[in-house]
């Protein structure tokens, strides 16, 4: 009665995957079920089972009525506005990082330190520059002449999704910073050996050999800030909570404040199904982007 | 020669410029939180005071202890959990790919796709069936959902830079299956490991979403729901709500800085070059 080599890697691969496959389902499946039955059943959800028929009507609520248009927007504006800045300032700083100077590995920690800062914390230190009257920022723009008069970043609708956008992005650019920086350090040296053999100067090495390497890099960094940005809501919430009028209120936000401060679960569950296909919908798009522009660069 | 001079000068000028941007914030904080006033004093960018009655008043707040304590324990069980069955399912996914195990992959990818904090209302709902809406347990389910996907597949692609020979020699002599990945595979993770770890105690330890909704009690809360309801105070005191931002956030900053270099290395993936 012995197994055969294969038959014991199989079953060794399916013990060893075990418990990562129940808790996945546990905690994440079951929950997803819920979630899903629910948005199509009106009444609540804290009992698990329902007596009427399924519905589309928390669907109707949030598309008929309008009621997607301004998250929908305030989301998409947020997660290029984050995404743009992150990756931006995530590239210079790893293109600093990547040459070699004496003191590199302390300013890499440095440079990388506010990712580990939990985002209430993020958000409240925020919270104390912004103030529009003894606040930091206000009293810099001033001096330097950018700004007459102080703002009241966080209760006027355009300067609070500044600050929420600003906030974010300053706890987020490590992420960028962190994998552009990794995927920098594994180029091969020839090819820039051979781009300086070509006449190319620092700029175009930049341009013709580090971006084209970094591609898929970036893609999958792409990929992973818009889906977390799509669910985190935490520094938006502490900061604004959604105002004013709505100006900072994402599809997250509205989905939670639905769910724990209007008590519309049903509803927010449907708000949750959009979120998922919407977050769907983005990763199929940047991987076609990716797609065409590697099919381009090959002709 | 003075050419390179030149651009090493401009590196460093860059370096630091960065740095004094980015970690103004942090360096904000400090001096709030050593002001003698509920604000600072308006239009100085400099620490004028050193005074620790900000410090005083948190560290006298009797529930203090109870919140680091709580973060501590969620961090540590999270760590408990995710981090041994992470390590199982990355090497199952990097080593012994079978149909069943392929299949567990592509839904842990898929599930890492997902914004979890959708999860807030059906994790709400089950974990109030069985009454543990203010159990530390509750944060740690969510914070393992949260972490595990992605710690899984960080995990196969460390163990892919990991050349196959090491365990067929172990193998060869003798060692079986688990034995060659005790003894052989796990002495060589330590930088996956050490990515992954910093990892989940980045995201649990001021985790703010779950605790918010899943912990209704002040003495329930973790550091990340703790430091807020210092704002949401009727008289908001800056000068201490930055201090105990300062505390609650001093412990993690000093495990980042030993763990990463391994995130730098666990990242790229296999880095036994």
């Amino acid at each position: 009665m012995t197994l055969s080599r294969t038959a014991k890697k199989r079953w060794f691969g399916i013990i060893l995957i075990f418990p990562a496959l129940l808790l996945v389902f546990a905690i994440i499946m079951y929950p997803l079920y819920i979630i899903i039955q629910g948005s199509f059943y009106k009444g609540t959800i804290l009992k698990l089972s329902y007596d009427t028929s399924p519905t589309l009507e928390n669907y109707m609520t949030f598309f008929a009525e309008g009621n997607f248009i301004r998250p929908l927007v305030v989301t998409l504006l947020f997660i290029i506005a984050v995404t743009s800045i992150t990756f931006l300032v995530g590239f210079v700083t790893a293109i600093v990082l990547n040459q070699k100077f004496k003191g590199r590995r302390i300013a890499r920690v440095l440079t990388l330190l506010p990712w580990p800062v939990p985002s209430s914390i993020a958000s409240l230190v925020w919270i104390v520059m912004l103030n529009p009257t003894i606040g930091i920022i206000n009293y810099l723009l001033i001096q330097i002449g950018i700004l007459d008069s102080p703002i009241t970043w966080l209760s006027s609708e355009i300067p609070a999704f500044l600050a929420v956008t600003l906030a974010t992005s300053w706890k987020g650019y490590p992420f960028f910073t962190l994998i552009l920086l990794s995927g920098m350090q594994s180029i091969p040296l020839q090819l820039y050996e051979a781009a300086k053999l070509d006449g190319a100067n620092w700029w175009g090495r930049l341009i013709h050999v580090t971006l084209p390497s970094l591609r898929p890099v970036i893609a999958i960094g792409i990929i992973m800030r818009i889906l977390w940005l799509l669910k985190d809501f935490s520094i938006i919430y502490i900061m604004t909570g959604g105002g004013p009028r709505g100006a900072t209120e994402t599809l997250a936000l509205h989905l939670y404040k639905n769910a724990f401060e209007y008590f519309k679960m049903n509803y927010a569950s449907a708000v949750g199904v959009v979120i998922l296909v919407l977050g769907g919908i983005m990763t199929f798009l940047v991987l076609r982007m990716r797609k065409y522009q590697g099919d381009q660069s090959e002709k | 020669m003075k050419n390179k001079s030149y651009s090493k000068i401009v590196l460093y000028i860059s370096a630091i410029f960065i740095i004094i941007i980015m970690l103004f914030p942090l360096y904000w904080m400090f001096k709030i939180s050593l002001s003698p006033s509920l604000f600072g004093e308006r239009g100085s960018i400099w620490i004028n005071n050193f005074n620790l009655e900000a410090y005083k008043k948190v560290f006298s707040n009797p529930l203090l202890g109870k919140w680091l304590f709580n973060s501590v324990y969620v961090t540590a069980l999270t760590l408990i959990i995710t981090i041994p069955v992470s390590i199982l399912a990355g090497y199952a996914l990097s080593r012994l790919r079978s149909k069943e195990v392929t299949f567990s992959g592509s839904l842990l990818l898929l599930v890492q796709m997902l914004p979890i904090t959708l999860l807030t209302i059906p994790l709400y709902v089950l974990f109030a069936k069985i009454n543990l809406i203010n159990n530390l347990i509750a944060l740690v389910l969510a914070n393992t959902a949260f972490c595990l996907p992605f710690c899984s597949w960080m995990l196969k692609a460390y163990f892919d830079g990991l050349p196959v020979e090491l365990e067929e020699a172990a193998q060869v002599d003798g060692c079986g299956l688990w034995e060659s990945f005790f003894k052989v595979i796990i002495p060589l993770s330590k930088p996956g490991i050490g990515a992954v770890s910093m990892y989940t105690m980045m995201l649990s330890w001021g985790e703010f979403i779950f605790a918010r909704t899943l912990m209704t009690k002040p003495s329930n809360y973790t550091v990340g729901v703790a430091v807020v309801s210092f704002r949401d105070q009727y008289a908001i005191q800056w000068n201490e709500t930055m201090a105990a931002s300062l505390i609650f956030v001093v412990p993690l900053l000093i495990a980042f800085f030993f763990l990463e270099k391994y995130l730098v290395k666990g990242l790229t993936g296999g880095a036994l070059k």
